[in-house]
Order: structure tokens, then sequence, then C-alpha cells
């Protein structure tokens, strides 16, 4: 694309030509029209002008200004021919009463004759002549107007580069910015028509700006949070190191196992979080049952709910939707994600001998999941933080890295999805439970 | 020597606390900063191991507090937080000294050591009293150059009564220094390593006061 100075000035300078074109051919019409007037009458004058009585060869007045090229001619009225122009080219006699206009000599002629005592006289000049005053005359008044157009060609360049300096100080101020000064650049400086791309590119920097402040902070946190399991590790190990014999090394090894479970859980989450914060892609998107899913995810848990004597299963749909299968437009692998930290927040969070239940449904045209439990529940005033990356609820026994509901926060954003907690019993506020509401849009019956 | 371990990751404070008890130390350990209160109000620590980052009540809050109610309590502060403004803060509050996860046991281990000896005045890890010598990092004690062979408690008490030449110690605070809450204290322990040490050591070693408790005669 050309750049709007270029086009400016091309536009600009085409039309100051095009008009000083029109004013230069304009002039000379009415120049061309009023030469032709003065000429006519300047023929007929001549024509009037000639003597009654002269002899041939009798030079004549007009000879002083040749440019104009008349040729004076007239016959007697037997037929003779009377020289008046020697040394002019010799036209026919054309035998016209007024003006005429032939073609001589390849030449286009204007002439006028009339007969005065039987004598018929005939006064021709060239339109080429004409052409030329009329030229001549617009080029002499045309003059100062090409000077005026030049003038003008240069004041447009000036105004041209006036108008777009706050542009080229915009890009300046753009150009010179890094990824760490993101301050806003200022909107009254700029000329109305600049505001609203100066106000878009301050939102876009604002915005730029948090995801990169998110990210800083992301970074930051996950390090602060890596030192704990680290910590723990290097401790341990040392206590490996130290044990004094074979019961107590096996002792302290199975707790560094543990401790690398836990690093290990921290570190798979992390990645996971940042895996699914990125938009889905189309050739992601599959058609899943959502029956299915929870059976599968129910499939994978059950060692551990067994181990903890938890009672996790999945609940019919109830009323809400008596359909028999919910499908949805998903990112399958993403789903299973979900569908694995919302369990295990339920399993690791509920007492022994507590029950889990799982439910895939239909509500208000809208597919969706929900895990619930009866465990101790999460107290009102916690639950808005419950998907603060790297948060845990106080007084918990139970290690968890803090991730795993941002991480399920990430896969609803991905699926356009809305997540909403509540207490499962909400007359005693124990129990939570957690329901991942689908757009009406991604159900695909 | 008694301390508080305030710790709110499980992992961390299960090792740290095995780590410490295998030197001799006792140890209780609490996971918030309430429960570090409470523990602090109810015994005569010898030093508190401060985790920053705690639930309820943070670190900072109760090391000020402990400062504010006076008293030489020396604090070690271990923590995630290794910027240096953090560390001024914290050393600016009254910490001791500031350890940064993840750390060394080794570290830990003689960074305790040291402040304890500076509770004490001592500038080295080994003790001299007349015959006796202890060394406190390697846990050797040697008595008229001879290598002695204490059994850890014993050592533990030793060393308590080193620290305090001349000084009356009831039984009921050498117990508070040489059992944490959640060891079991068998009644005339302390009696028990008395006696080993006077059997090393000579029985004059260590005066008994009666109805009162025990005492090492300071040296001539």
């Amino acid at each position: 694309m050309k750049t709007m100075r270029g086009q400016l000035l091309l536009g600009l300078l085409c039309a100051t030509l095009l008009c000083v074109l029109g004013a230069g051919a304009s002039l000379y019409r009415s120049l061309l029209e009023e030469t032709n007037e003065l000429a006519d009458l300047q023929l007929r004058q001549l024509a009037a002008a000639l003597p009654n009585e002269f002899a041939p060869d009798t030079g004549m007045p007009l000879a002083q200004d040749p440019e104009e090229m008349f040729v004076l001619q007239a016959w007697d009225d037997a037929g003779r021919q009377l020289t008046i122009s020697p040394d002019k080219p010799q036209l026919p006699r054309y035998a016209v009463a007024g003006f005429a206009e032939v073609t001589v000599f390849g030449q286009a002629w204007r002439l006028y004759g009339e007969t005065r005592r039987g004598r018929y006289v005939q006064v021709a000049q060239p339109l080429d002549v004409r052409d030329d005053l009329a030229a001549a005359m617009a080029l002499r008044a045309g003059a100062p107007l090409l000077l005026f157009a030049l003038i003008l060609a240069l004041l447009i360049a000036v105004v041209v580069a006036r108008v777009l300096a706050p542009m080229a100080r915009l890009a300046q101020a753009v150009a010179g910015r890094s990824a760490d000064a993101l301050a806003p650049l200022p909107v009254q400086d700029m000329p109305p028509e600049l505001r609203p791309v100066v106000a878009s590119l301050n939102g876009l920097m604002h915005r730029f700006d948090e995801a990169l402040q998110a990210q800083r902070s992301f970074v930051a946190d996950a390090a602060h949070e890596l030192r704990s399991p680290l910590t723990a590790l290097k401790l341990q190990l040392q206590l490996v190191e130290r044990a004094d014999s074979d019961a107590a090394r096996g002792e302290a090894l199975r707790k560094l196992h543990e401790r690398l479970d836990r690093a290990t859980h921290l570190v798979r989450q992390m990645l996971s979080l940042a895996r699914h914060e990125a938009a889905l892609t189309d050739g992601q998107l599959k058609t899943v049952d959502l029956g299915r899913a929870l059976e599968a995810a129910v499939a994978d848990h059950s060692a551990l709910a067994d181990s903890r004597a938890i009672d996790l299963g999945v609940v019919a749909p109830g009323e809400m939707g008596k359909v028999d299968k919910v499908e949805i437009e998903a990112d399958p692998d993403a789903l299973q994600v979900l569908l694995n930290n919302l369990i295990d927040n339920a399993l690791r969070y509920t007492q022994q001998g507590g029950t889990v239940d799982l439910q895939a449904g239909l509500e208000a045209g809208r597919p969706l999941l929900r895990v619930s439990d009866n465990g101790p529940g999460v107290p009102v005033q916690y639950r808005a933080r419950l998907f603060d990356r790297f948060y845990r609820p106080d007084g918990n026994d139970a290690w968890g890295c803090g991730l795993g509901l941002s991480i399920v926060r990430n896969i609803a954003d991905q699926h356009r999805a809305s997540i909403v907690i509540d207490a499962a019993d909400r007359d005693s506020g124990r129990g939570l439970c957690v329901t991942v509401l689908f757009p009406a849009a991604s159900a695909t019956v | 020597m008694r301390l508080l371990l305030v710790e709110d990751d499980p992992m961390i404070g299960e090792s740290l606390g095995e780590g410490l008890r295998a030197e001799c130390y006792a140890v209780d350990w609490v996971r918030d900063g309430q429960d570090a209160e409470l523990a602090l109000a109810g015994f005569a620590y010898d030093l508190m191991l401060l985790d920053l980052g705690l639930p309820g009540k943070q670190g900072m809050e109760v090391l000020r507090a402990t400062r504010a109610r006076g008293g030489d309590l020396p604090v070690l502060i271990i923590t995630a937080r290794d910027g240096t403004p953090a560390r001024v803060e914290g050393l600016d509050a009254g910490a001791d000294d500031y350890l940064v996860k993840p750390f060394d046991l080794d570290e830990l281990l003689a960074r305790v050591r040291a402040l304890l000896r500076r509770r004490v005045s001592r500038t080295r890890s080994v003790i001299v009293h007349g015959a006796l010598t202890l060394d406190l990092a390697s846990h050797e004690a040697t008595f008229e150059g001879e290598p002695v062979k204490l059994p850890p408690r014993a050592f533990a008490l030793l060393r308590i009564l080193l620290d305090h030449p001349g000084v009356v110690l009831s039984k009921r605070q050498l117990e508070d220094k040489l059992y944490a809450w959640d060891s079991e204290v068998e009644s005339n322990t302390v009696d028990v390593y008395v006696y080993q040490l006077r059997k090393k050591f000579g029985a004059d070693f260590i005066k008994t006061v009666r109805g009162v408790g025990y005492k090492l005669p300071q040296l001539p």
C-alpha cells in the first residue's frame, strides 16, 4: 500500500495540474473566440478598406504585420485577377458573399468575400495564424497561472507534511517503546481523527500489559511455589543419607518418594495450566459424549476413591434434563483434565467414607458437568478465591498445589463455559458442588 | 535444648523435625501463627525456627509480637522469600538469622548451633569444662583426654547444664528442655541421665539441690 503522504501529494498535485490545464484550455478557447471575432472584423474592414480604384501591384499597408498573413485578392467584373498581395500565396476565387472556411494548400483558411461595384474582393487568413495568436496570448496570460500552480504545489507539500506530522510522531512514539514500557500514549496532543487510534492503541497496550503482569506474577509465584517441594526433597534426601539403619533408610526413602511425587505433581499441574491457557483450534474440537467421559473418569479414579473409602459414582441427570445422551463439541483431552482435577479435589478434600457424585445433563439447553461431594465444603468467603493460582484455603491437611481449579477455569474459558461453585447441601453449607455450564451452542444434539 | 518449629508445609515440617530431633533437640512443631503464639506463651524455648508464609497469622506478625513482649529468644527465619527487602524486613523485625528455602540441613543445623551458642556468649561450638570437652557439632565428648560415649539424651542434658554453670535448674525445666510435647516423658528420666553422667564424670560433677533440682558447680 502506498503511503498516505504519497497518495495525498500525488492526488493533490494531479488535481492542481488538471485545474491548471483546464484553466489554460478554457483561457485558450475564450481567447481563440475573441481572436476569431476580432480577425473576422479585421477581414471585413480590410475588404471594406480596399480603395475603389487601385492599380495592380499596389502595395498594401497591411503588410506590416506579416504574422497575421492576410491575403487580399480582387477580381474585376471580367474575372481578371487584380493582385494585391504579390508575395502571398494566391487563393482561387471562391465567390462567396460573407465568411467561409476553406482548405487550400493543406491549410485551413478563413476568408471573406464581397462584390462591390462589380469587383469581387476576397480577404483570407490561415486559421493557423489565429490559433498561434490565441495560443501565444493564452501562454502570456497563463504564465502567472503556472507560477501560482507551482507555488500551490509547494504549499500542498508543506501542508501535507504538517498535517501528517502527528502520524509520524505517533509512529515514532510507538516504535520507540520496549515491551516493558507500556505506559499509555498521550491522547490530548493528537488531532481528533487520530484519537480513536491512540485510544485503541492504549487499550491494546493496557491489555498487553495486564497479560504481561499476569505472566510475570505467575513466573514469580511458580518460582516461589517450587521452593517448598524442593526444600522438602532436599531435607528428606539428607535424612536418607543420615539414616543409621536399613529400616530407617527404607522409611526415609518412602518419604522421599512422596516428596518427589509432590514436586512432580506441581510441575505437571503448572504445565497443564500453561497448556490450557491458549485458545482451542478447530482441529482439537471433537464430539464428546459427556456421560461416557464421566464413566471413564470414574474408572480412572476408582483406585484412589477405594483407598479413601469414598463412594465415587455417576448419578442420573434427574429432572433437569430427560435426555439419553449429552454431546458437546469439545477438546476431549482438555475435558478429561478438567474432570480429573475436579474429581481429584473432591476425593482429596472429602473425609474417608464420603461420597462424590458426578453428573452430566442439560440445563435450559446448556450442557453441564457437575461434581459434588459431601465433604466439609468451602466457606462462602473463600469461594471466589478458589480459582486463584496457588490458592489453598487455610486449615487443610490435604496437600495440593492450589492449581487444580485454575486449570479447570482455563479449560472452561477455552470452551466458553462458566463455572458455578455452591455448597452441595445449601442448608448446612457442607459439601462442595462445582458445575461447569457449557454454552448451548456447543451442544451437538 | 527445646526448639519451636513454625512451618505450615507438612512435608518440610516433618523432615525438618526429624533432622533436628536426630541432633537431640526437643522439637515442637506448630503449623500456624496462632499455635506458635500459644506455644511461645506456654514454654521457654531456646530457639524458634519461623516460616514467614503461614496461614492465618503471618510469620512476621508472630515475630513482631514476640519481640514486643521482650525476651531474647533466638529466631531463625526459614522462608521461600529470597528478596533482599524481605531479608532486611525480617532481620529488622528482630530475627537473628535468615535462611532461604531450599536450604541444606547441615547449614541449618550449623546456624541453629551458632544461635544457641551466641545465646550463652560462646564463640566456638566446643565447650570445655574442667577435664570435660564437649564438641556440639560432632556430638563427641572427651573426659581427661579419653572419648566418652554418651546416649543422645544424656549428651543433651549435659549440654543444658554446661550452658548454665552454677545455676540451679529444676527437674521440670530440664524436662521441658529435653522433651517435646509429643514425646513421652518417663518419670525420673532426668534422674537416670544425671546418674549416668555422674557415673562417667564423678559423683560431684553434678550437685543435687534438694527439693529443687540440679546444678553444675562452677569451677574455681
